[in-house]
Parts: structure tokens; sequence; C-alpha cells
């Protein structure tokens, strides 16, 4: 944490008028870390072995060898750096991207262009330095691309036509996605209609790599194994299938990931070990009925490529499956709802007062904002509104009471104790006791004193221009005519929201 | 009656009551929002509206019955109902309540009066328009047909 005054920063003033301009600077002291250091910042993901990766063959089950190549293209030099070396002591040769130029140029010499390139010659290199492997591998070889979000150009539509420009290296290459927290439902159903069905969110632990790498080796896997005719196909995997997705929820890895050490299971190829569930979770698995795994396969990437006993199959699409819901239900009766749940959360952690007094708006907002992860308190009023809000900036949650009108002292709604700050508010214009506008202005005269600003919504059933300078004249930030449009009501929030994220 | 015959049919009353304006594209983004995670949406939505509205309408008939009309109190509840009517694209009644406001505007008691009755009937005609609807969803998905998706 920098405190700018200790720290050595100064601020200069240039008076103009009656305008001041403020300048800020900051000297960080800090020492810095060793960079002989930096790898073991991360080191407790680094437990994880991945020499089942390795992909040599004698695996005893039958299975064609994948060999693994990585493409990262990602922002962070560091990252890429690290994430390379890590990947070429567990025997996977990468290649680097650090925009997407570079990207673009790698992929079209890598695919496009006949004969050896400079990079395959570079590849080759990289896996002369892993004995027993030659460059005809490159051949049966699995190319990953793993790409940050960052790369797109997602401020205007030009990422689609990225999207669209990635799209011929589809069936060369598999594309695993990371993207950051907050990144739209709309930018990854794109991403999952063009087959792109791997996404992690930032940062790309090694916990994360692994698993995209085991996911996408056990497709190809499944592919080969389609080619070959060891197996019998009698398993019922959907691979490949653009309608499902493998979200990979970091809360369930997170913490977990140390613990993935024991990667075990030699004989089993591509184990499932990154999908396995720590010991604490198996009593879970238990739980969900085989006829909702069924229903489950439309969403999921089933990982099953052992066909050899039938229980097995049944065990382990459960285990995939716990590992992409959230929350790990006690029931299974939200298990299949993973794909829908993760798409929908555009609004996880926000906290938005809603001021509304028509009982079936009320609900129904309240409803929809829920359903997209926000957390909602509904009042009837604007004095409740100014009043919830008050509540919110005192950290013991004691509501102070405010004289109405008539000097009485006025009742206001029960709160939680505690209650977080919210993040937005979304305020009917008309309403009884105080309207919207009054409540606006209220809040912002509070606000005068303390310097904050949050951000609020007017909802009105008036579309004039007229009413549009009201709003803006008493300090709201956007609004909404009723009937209210969702989409538009989540994507205004999240923009007047996202600086804070 | 086979599935798909009863999905056809579905679709046709579907589309007729967006045709006849009972229905509109409100109704539409509530069936949107539901999804097998939240698969009782609409149907929780227009319960609440259909509690909401009849109890408006008892109560715009009991302030209209008055001696003296207080016209503030009756127009506070046609824009509750003109709010919430309008936010499940329940159109016609959402009309009508427009112009019910208008005539409280002009305190026109006996206008009123005929506004109600109309909004009442109104009222009736989706609350049964859209049960039907929902029987027949219900009676597909026992069938154990998906319901079709109205764009």
């Amino acid at each position: 944490m920098i405190n700018p005054l200790r720290q050595g920063s100064f601020m200069k003033f240039a008076g103009k008028k009656d305008k001041v301009t403020l300048w800020f600077e900051v000297d960080d002291t800090g020492c810095g870390i060793d960079p002989n250091k930096w790898e073991s910042v991360f080191e407790s993901f680094e437990q994880a072995d991945l020499s089942t990766t390795r992909m040599h063959g004698g695996t005893g089950l039958g299975l064609c060898i994948v060999r693994t190549l990585v493409l990262l293209a990602l922002n962070g030099s560091m990252g890429r750096l690290l994430m390379s070396q890590w990947l070429h002591k567990k025997g996977v040769p990468t290649w680097q991207a650090s925009d997407w130029n570079e990207l673009t140029q790698m992929l079209r010499r890598a695919f496009q262009d006949n004969g050896p390139c400079r990079e395959f010659t570079e590849v080759q290199s990289q896996i002369e330095l892993f004995p027993g492997d030659t460059f005809k591998d490159i051949g049966s070889s699995q190319f990953v691309i793993v790409v940050d979000i960052g790369l797109l150009d997602l401020s205007t539509n030009i990422w689609k036509e990225q999207l669209n420009c990635l799209n011929q290296y589809a069936g060369k290459a598999k594309f695993a996605w990371i993207l950051k927290h907050d990144t739209s439902s709309s930018v990854k159903s794109e991403l999952r209609r063009r087959g792109h069905i791997l996404m992690v969110n930032r940062p790309l632990y090694k916990s994360k790599m692994i698993q995209i790498l085991e996911a996408v080796i056990n497709e190809k896997n499944l592919e080969l194994q389609k080619e070959c005719e060891s197996a019998s196909s009698s398993s019922t995997t959907l691979v490949g299938d653009t309608h499902e997705c493998l979200e990979i929820d970091p809360t369930q890895y997170d913490g977990s990931s140390s613990e993935d050490s024991d990667k075990g299971d030699a004989g089993c190829l591509g184990s499932r070990s990154a999908f396995q569930i720590e010991s604490k979770n198996k009593e879970r698995t238990r739980k969900p009925s085989f006829s909702q795994l069924t229903a489950a396969n439309n969403y999921l990437l089933e990982l099953d490529e052992d066909n050899s006993h039938d229980d097995q199959k049944h065990r382990n699409p459960r285990s995939s499956m716990q590992i992409l819901t959230r929350n790990c239900p006690e029931e299974g009766s939200n298990l299949h709802f993973a794909k829908n749940m993760s798409e929908q959360r555009s609004l996880e952690g926000l906290k938005i007062l809603l001021a509304e007094d028509t009982p079936v708006l009320q609900r129904v907002a309240s409803i929809m904002l829920e359903k997209v992860g926000a957390r909602v308190v509904a009042v009837g009023d604007g004095l409740q509104a100014v009043n919830a809000l008050r509540c919110s900036q005192y950290a013991e949650g004691c509501c102070p009471e405010s004289p109405s009108k008539d000097g009485r002292t006025s009742q206001t709604q029960s709160l939680p104790q505690n209650f977080p700050p919210f993040d937005l508010i979304l305020m009917d214009c008309q309403m009884p006791k105080m309207d919207g506008y009054e409540a606006t202005k209220e809040i912002r005269r509070l606000e005068s004193g303390i310097g904050t600003h949050i951000p609020i919504v007017a909802l009105t059933a008036h579309a004039m221009l007229s009413d549009e300078a009201k709003c803006l004249e008493v300090g709201m930030d956007a609004y909404l005519t009723k009937p209210i449009d969702y989409k538009l009501m989540v994507s205004t929030i999240l923009s007047l929201t996202r600086k804070a994220s | 009656m086979e599935v798909s015959e009863m999905q056809r049919q579905f679709v046709e009353y579907s589309q007729s009551l967006f045709r006849e304006g009972y229905l509109d594209s409100q109704f539409t983004q509530l069936q949107q929002l539901q999804d097998e995670s939240n698969p009782d949406f609409v149907m929780e939505v227009v319960t609440l509206f259909f509690e909401d509205s009849e109890r408006l309408i008892r109560d715009l008939t009991c302030a209209l019955d008055q001696q003296i009309v207080d016209f503030k109190t009756v127009d506070a509840h046609v824009h509750q109902l003109k709010g919430s009517s309008s936010s499940i694209g329940a159109q016609r009644v959402k009309n009508a309540c427009v112009e019910f406001r208008n005539f409280c505007e002009e305190q026109n008691a006996d206008a009123c009066r005929a506004c109600l009755q109309q909004v009442n009937q109104e009222y009736f005609l989706v609350k049964s328009k859209l049960q039907t609807l929902f029987t027949m969803e219900q009676q597909i998905v026992a069938a154990g047909g998906s319901i079709p998706i109205m764009d």
C-alpha cells in the first residue's frame, strides 16, 4: 500500500483563475522482489507434476500419443516468461506472442506457410532439449493457443473480426482463453459459438494451465482414439461440441491447487487427475443421479476416455461436473446448469439499491438482478432510499433516525447490520413520499460532504427530453425508460461500475 | 395428441396473442430471462402481476365508489397498474390505464368508472389467455417435449 505522503510524492498547484489543476506523483520506494524469487511467489501452485502430459508411450491403455505445443499469447511479459520456462521444465515446448499482431503473424507462419520456418525450427530446438522426441512428432502434435482476452479489441466491434481471423486455425489448434473476471457474457457466448470452449479467468496460475492442457489432451486423445481401432467407442462423449463449455472456475481450484500434487495414477493417461475431487468433496459425488448426469452431458465437456469399466464411466462425468459447477450444491439439481450459471453472473459482486414503488416491477427487477449475481436491496420510496444509503455508510450498521418533513422522526426500513456500501442505485422517478429527483438531490447533497459519487440510474416512465434534462440536473448518471429493457439495464450498470473493478 | 402438434398449437396461440396486442415485446423479454436455472420465472412474475392487479382493481372500485372521489388516490393506483402491466407486457391493460389516467386528470368520475370497467375487462381477458398459455406449456412438458422458443 503506497502512502503518497510518506513516500515522497508531491503535489503541484497550477492556478488558473477559478480552476486548479492537481498533479500527483508517487514514488515507490519498495525494494521490489528479487528476480530469482519470482517463481517462488507462485510456488504453491507448482506442486503439480506435469509429467503425465509428456505423453510418452507405454501407458498400457492403448491410447495414442499426443505431444503438446503451446503458444502463449499473453499481455504481461513476465507472466509469459515464467509460464514458458515452467512449461519447458515440464516438457512442453512453447512459443510466445505479446500482442495481436504477433499472434496472427505466428499463426500464419506456423500453419499456412509450407515447409519449415523460423518458428518451427525454434520449436525444434526446444524439442531437442527433451530427449526421446524428434521433429516429426510435430505431425501428431496438438497445438494449444492460450490467448489473453486483452489481445482482443473489445471497445469496438473489431474483436469479432479478430475472432473470424482465428477461425481459420480452428481445426489446427485448440484455443484456450484467459478472461477477466468481468468479461461480459456476450463475449463469452460469442467465443463459445465459435467453438472456443476452454476459458479460465485471470490470473493464469500453473494449475489452470495444467487443466487446460489436460482438457486439450483428453480431447485430442479421444479424437485419435476414434481414428485408432484399439478402443471400442461406447463412450458417450461429446467432443468439440460447440454447445458445450468448459469453464474452469478459479474458486474451485485455487484453494486446492496445492493439493493437486498427487497426480498419481501413472497408468491413467491424461488422467482425470486435474479434475480429481479432493477427498472432502467425494461425498458429494455420490449425490447426483444418473439421469441428471445424462442431462448434464449436453452442457459439459465430458472428459472420460476410459471405456473399460462402466462404473468408471459414471464416476468420471460426475467428477467433471463437480468441478465445473460453481457452488457444489448438496442436492444434485443445479449440477446441469453450470453453463448458464457461469454465463449469467455478469453483475457478480455488485450491491444495488433499487428504489421502485410498483411491486411487480420491484420484484421483476430484483429477481433479474439477483439472477445475474447482484445483491439487491429494494425500497419503495425516495426517503427509504436516502436512508438506506445513509445506513450503508455506517460500519456498525446503526441507522440514524432522520427527521421527516413534518418534524417527526421517520421509521427507517430495518436493514441488516453491517450492510456494505452500494455500488449503484436504480431510482424510479415517480414514487410516493419522496420522488426519485428529490431523493437524488438529497443523496448528492450528502455526498458533497464526503466526496463520493454513487452512480444513480433513473427509471422513468417518460422519454421526453425535459425528463432527461431533469435527471441530469439533479445529478443522475443515466436513465432507463420503462418498460425496462433488461439487457440494456445490465450493460448500463456494468458501464457505470466497471471502473471500480 | 402428439407433442409436435401441441407445440404447433402453442406457437400459433402465442403468436396470436402478440398479433392481437394482448402481449408485447416486454413479455418476450421475460421469456428470454427464463431458463433452466430459473424455470418458473415467467410464471412467478405473472402470478405476482395477477395478485397485484386484482388488489389494485379492488382499491380502484372502492375509491370510485366514494361520494367524493379522491382523484389523486385513483391516479396513484392507475399509475401502479400501468407500470406493472407494462412491465410484463400486458399491452391492452396498459393502454386502458393510459386512457384512465387522462380522465383522472380531468377529474371526470363517470368517465373514470367507465375506464375502470374497460381495465377490468382487459385484465381478465389477458389473465385467461396467459393461463391458457401456461396450461399448454405444462402439457407439452408433461408429454416430454420442450417449449418452442419464440423470436
